[in-house]
């Protein structure tokens, strides 16, 4: 039985499930504060320091600072809360004895799942982009004096930005995903994972503990701040290799797990 | 080579994380074509035996054989060819009743055509949209069902199926049991706690008691041992004498009367005999006949 079977089986538990009214909802919500954040006046009215930002480039800019947003804040918080949705289709419904009574393998199953959620991410992200589009062009009609038309988007820019993005939050996906798995009451893995992604925010930004370029929680944001270019190639390699090791340990884990 | 055997366990044991043994030396033999009851009262290893032919729970000690070969080695080959249905339905409640069948549909290779004749077989078919977080219980065990019979198994497994039906629902049970035994060479294995229940479609039984099994065999196996069990109450103008001269059929005093063994109607005769011969007058001989539910009630309460 090929891998793919697996697949339309796990996507077709997705279908009429929350996940996706949930990915799409908060695909906009980055994008609304855009509107309200980058503006042509603030304060009562005073010219704002976005208009010499936009006049290189409006588009970019704005591309530039919603990846930017997304890749700090929403993309992570995003991965931690459905990380717990999928795998709570199988414990809400106590579907586990009968999925693992059917003839799959257990690695099928598990990466079958692993890349269902890499899907729910990635149409996020898109999602993401497609609103960030719809924004801007919200954006051209109320500041015009942002100029979007003067400048085409820098469409090779805009997709690498996104997806070293995709890349930099493989670690925790894989993190979250097992911990997810592993776990049948939901509060445990969305409680873990939004406190270390706070304790891994303020360690990155404020008082730094440990060397965050080896912390993959927060390496979405990481590779955002201007002072680790230098870093960010290494980082990006190192998230692929915690989403790898994670996911073997993971994978043994649901093969000799007990299920109840 | 057990190519006859749809199922066999040998020596199966199984110790609870908490170190309670749940599983002695168990050893179910299911031959194709049967439809095995495997009975037992709640906690007695039903369940945890079942999950174990299924692989939902580890093999700690013994063998599992379906279809003749190694469960553990061929667990997808012959995951293939089984149907399930274990404990409480396990249904995606966020589905329609199709849905949940397309869940597995491809996984065991069946047709949509399936499908919709599984839909059919358990009276499912006009629940339309329907989503299965609002059906009844009745109506989700009957999708259950469904769901087992979706890859038309060759081996059916049911874990107490009646639970949640209705007499109506019971009765079409065992009307289905029998019809997908009989037409399509089904061997089912179905357990319950009462054999009341499945007396009436089962050709094998198998007795479950605190881990152990106490009985296994054919319903005509089950039923001479009824025999043997059987009781023939007496009362005689001085029964003490009665119970020295009966001595050899284990006379046990019962109320006013005595109660003693027996096998067949010729042992009372002579029993009758016996008693006359001593001058002793008969006013009660009365044979009582264990009925199934009573001698299963006997056996796991003479065993717990």
């Amino acid at each position: 039985m090929s891998l793919a079977i697996t697949l339309r089986s796990e996507l077709t538990k997705t279908k009429r499930s929350p996940i996706w009214i949930l990915t799409f909802v908060a695909a906009i919500i980055a994008p609304a504060l855009m509107l309200i954040a980058i503006s042509e006046t603030h304060d009562g009215g005073q010219p704002s320091h976005d208009i010499q930002k936009m006049a290189k480039g409006a588009w970019d800019a704005y591309y530039y600072q919603g990846i930017g947003i997304l890749s700090f804040v929403f993309l992570p918080l995003f991965v931690i809360l459905t990380s717990t949705l999928l795998p709570q289709i199988e414990y809400r419904n106590h579907t586990w004895k009968q999925v693992l009574a059917s003839p799959q393998s257990y690695g099928k199953l598990y990466f079958s799942k692993f890349l269902i959620f890499q899907l729910v991410i990635i149409a996020f992200i898109l999602g993401s982009l497609v609103c960030i589009a719809l924004s801007g062009t919200i954006s051209a009609v109320l500041n015009p004096k942002f100029n979007f038309y003067a400048h085409p988007l820098n469409w090779q820019k805009m997709w690498l930005a996104t997806s070293k993005a995709y890349v930099a939050i493989l670690g925790l996906s894989a993190i979250q995903f097992w911990v997810g798995i592993r776990f049948k009451s939901f509060l445990i893995p969305m409680g873990a994972g939004v406190m270390f992604f706070i304790l891994g925010m303020i360690n990155m930004i404020g008082y730094p503990v440990i060397d965050a370029s080896k912390f993959p929680i927060t390496y979405s944001g990481f590779i955002y701040i201007d002072d680790n270019v230098a870093k960010v190639t290494e980082v990006l390699w190192y998230s692929v290799a915690y989403m790898a090791v994670v996911l073997v340990i993971g994978f043994f884990d649901f093969r000799y797990k007990k299920w109840d | 080579m057990n190519d006859h055997y749809v199922i066999k366990t040998t020596g199966l044991e199984h110790i609870h994380t908490k170190g309670i043994k749940t599983l002695t030396d168990v050893n179910i033999s299911v031959k194709k074509g049967e439809i095995y009851g495997f009975l037992g009262p709640n906690g007695a290893g039903k369940t945890t035996t079942l999950r174990l032919l299924l692989g939902l729970t580890k093999l700690q000690t013994g063998k599992i054989e379906i279809f003749g070969k190694d469960f553990g080695q061929n667990r997808i080959e012959i995951l293939r060819k089984v149907g399930s249905l274990i404990e409480n339905p396990s249904l995606y409640g966020h589905l329609t009743a199709r849905d949940n069948l397309a869940v597995y549909r491809e996984v065991y290779g069946a047709t949509k055509a399936r499908t919709a004749e599984v839909l059919k077989i358990v009276g499912l078919q006009d629940t339309g949209n329907k989503k299965v977080r609002q059906f009844s219980l009745g109506m989700k065990q009957r999708l259950s069902v469904a769901l087992a019979l979706l890859p038309n198994p060759e081996l059916l497994i049911l874990d107490e199926p009646a639970n949640g039906l209705d007499p109506t629902g019971i009765i079409e049970l065992r009307e289905l049991v029998k019809k997908l035994n009989k037409e399509e060479g089904m061997t089912i294995l179905m357990s319950s706690h009462q054999l009341a229940e499945i007396e009436k479609m089962v050709s094998h039984v198998g007795i479950i008691s605190k881990g152990q099994i106490i009985f296994q065999g054919s319903l005509p196996e089950l039923g001479q041992l009824q025999q043997k069990q059987s009781r023939l109450l007496i009362h005689t103008s001085n029964d003490q004498l009665a119970m020295q001269i009966l001595q050899a059929h284990g006379p046990e005093p019962s109320g006013r009367a005595i109660s003693v063994n027996y096998n067949s109607e010729i042992e009372i005769a002579a029993m009758g005999r016996a008693l006359h011969e001593k001058q002793l007058d008969i006013y009660l001989l009365h044979p009582q006949q264990n009925n199934l539910e009573q001698l299963f009630m006997d056996l796991t309460t003479q065993h717990a």
